[in-house]
């Protein structure tokens, strides 16, 4: 970098600080950790990104900048281990990669690619059973999709069957039917974790926190219980309390007063033409909608879409349907979902859908 | 049609792809490790299928293209002609930069189905 070039990284660098410390946005936390990643400062880089994680754990442009800047700095280890799966793999090269992609950088699409690609040469392998387990595990606490649940405890249940020694595996596979209320299946993992760890305690207080009898009949019921209720069902509370577990999402206030005030606003824009509020159930939440546009029928349909978008994510295995832009003859549908409410815009076709999607953003940060 | 849905795997983070028609019959398919063909040719099928159901008394069939998001991963449908291309992608890509090889690929496609009819 050349002196010019150096007096600029530092203004601006400068004018990002100031910015950040009255206004720490998504956005200017993560352009600031970039800048300090350009100018070599790797600590303040890494420092930055993560306080832009986790003020934000939701923005896209935070996770991207944590990411790349974790990225870089693992660079070299990253392209060692992508060259021996190339060329002459054996299943740790797996085991670390999908490993580090996952704990450090946070992609999980990439750690389940690896762990795929893994098991398709090295299905034996008890490291990748137990890491597709794990991932699936912290999928099912997120969202609590059936799916997750079903697959971590298959994978789970292999790589304690090729390993029985292995105690974090055994001590998953007991909190995912703990926390499901399949209090028999969980008890015979307690039993295996006893024989490996006679006195832990926490094994002592996960027995007497379970439900004293089975809620559910079978792992099918349970799971669809935990997917329906969007948590773990309300018997085993006191297994999720002992573990930290909380519901997938916190239900909105679904204050009609409130929801049509914003429906209301969202029409306003030159470039809308409806509003439309309703619940992930499907339950119609409201609409407001320029004459020209017949609100029950659009609501109808939007329902629809919703629910045909839901269901084609959840069998695709990619968890929730979060956003979606639907492109149409002379409109253009803007859809969001957060926790159960899904807000969708109608918009002329000829809208920007940054412009939309930003109102639409807007809106239900006030939820 | 292959060769062009292989070259758009290429691209960083994309998972596979495929084409199907407006009644979701599958034309050609191209999904990468962890995809079943069948399975996804079902879903993008669906999809298809129920939006231009739905959008059809709204005289909004049929759709051009359809990008969502799920908490794992992405789904793009990108109308060409008679037909869609539908592509399964990474969540953690930018997904402006992916549009523009999908619109190319869909494009081509386009071109290709033409000229044989």
């Amino acid at each position: 970098m050349g002196l010019f070039g150096l007096f600029r990284g530092k203004s601006d660098i400068e004018r990002l600080e100031q910015e950040a410390a009255s206004n720490p946005s998504a956005a200017t936390l993560a352009a600031l950790a970039e800048r300090y990643q350009a100018e070599g400062n790797v600590t303040r880089a890494l420092e930055t990104a993560k306080r832009a994680v986790e003020s934000y754990p939701e923005s896209d442009r935070a996770r991207n900048a944590y990411q790349t800047i974790r990225r870089l700095q693992m660079q070299n280890r990253i392209v060692e281990l992508q060259r021996r799966i190339e060329h002459d793999p054996v299943p740790g090269d797996f085991e670390v990669l999908a490993n580090l992609f996952y704990h450090d950088l946070g992609n999980h699409d990439k750690a389940m690619d690896l762990i795929r690609r893994g098991l398709a040469s090295f299905p034996k392998s008890e490291g990748l059973h137990f890491l597709d387990g794990q991932i699936r595990f912290d999928r099912f606490h997120s969202e609590f999709i059936a799916r997750d649940g079903a697959k971590s405890i298959e994978h789970l249940t292999e790589a304690v069957r090729l390993n029985p020694q292995n105690y974090r595996a055994i001590l998953l596979l007991a909190r995912m039917y703990g926390e499901i209320g399949l209090t028999q299946q969980a008890r015979e993992q307690i039993a295996a974790l006893r024989r490996l760890a006679p006195n832990d305690e926490t094994v002592n207080a996960f027995e007497k926190a379970l439900p004293p009898e089975p809620l559910f009949g079978d792992l099918d019921d349970a799971l669809s219980a935990a997917e329906q209720g969007r948590g773990v069902p309300p018997g085993a509370s006191a297994v999720a309390a002992l573990f930290g577990v909380r519901s997938a999402v916190q239900r909105p206030a679904a204050d009609p007063t409130q929801i049509q005030a914003i429906l209301k606003s969202l029409v306003d824009p030159p470039w809308s033409l409806g509003a439309f509020a309703f619940s992930t159930e499907g339950q119609n939440l409201g609409f407001e909608v320029r004459p020209d546009l017949d609100g029950p029928a659009w609501q109808q349909a939007l329902i629809a879409i919703h629910r045909t978008a839901e269901v084609a994510s959840r069998r695709m295995d990619i968890g929730n349907f979060h956003t979606g832009t639907l492109d149409c003859p002379t409109r253009r549908i803007h859809m969001r979902e957060r926790g159960t409410l899904v807000m969708a815009l109608v918009a002329r076709s000829n809208s920007r859908a940054n412009e939309v999607e930003a109102a639409l953003s807007h809106a239900l940060e006030s939820f | 049609m292959r060769d062009v849905l292989l070259e758009l795997n290429r691209e960083v983070g994309i998972k596979g792809s495929m084409v199907l028609t407006r009644d979701g019959i599958v034309v050609a398919s191209e999904l990468g490790p962890g995809l079943d063909n069948d399975t996804v040719a079902a879903i993008a099928s669906s999809v298809v299928q129920a939006f231009n159901a739905t959008l059809g008394p709204l005289k909004q069939s049929p759709f051009f293209k359809f990008i969502f998001t799920a908490a794992h991963g992405r789904m793009v449908f990108v109308a060409t002609g008679e037909a869609y291309v539908a592509v399964v992608l990474n969540k953690d890509i930018k997904i402006d930069v992916s549009m523009l090889s999908i619109e190319g690929a869909a494009r081509r496609i386009r071109n290709m189905t033409e000229i044989r009819l």
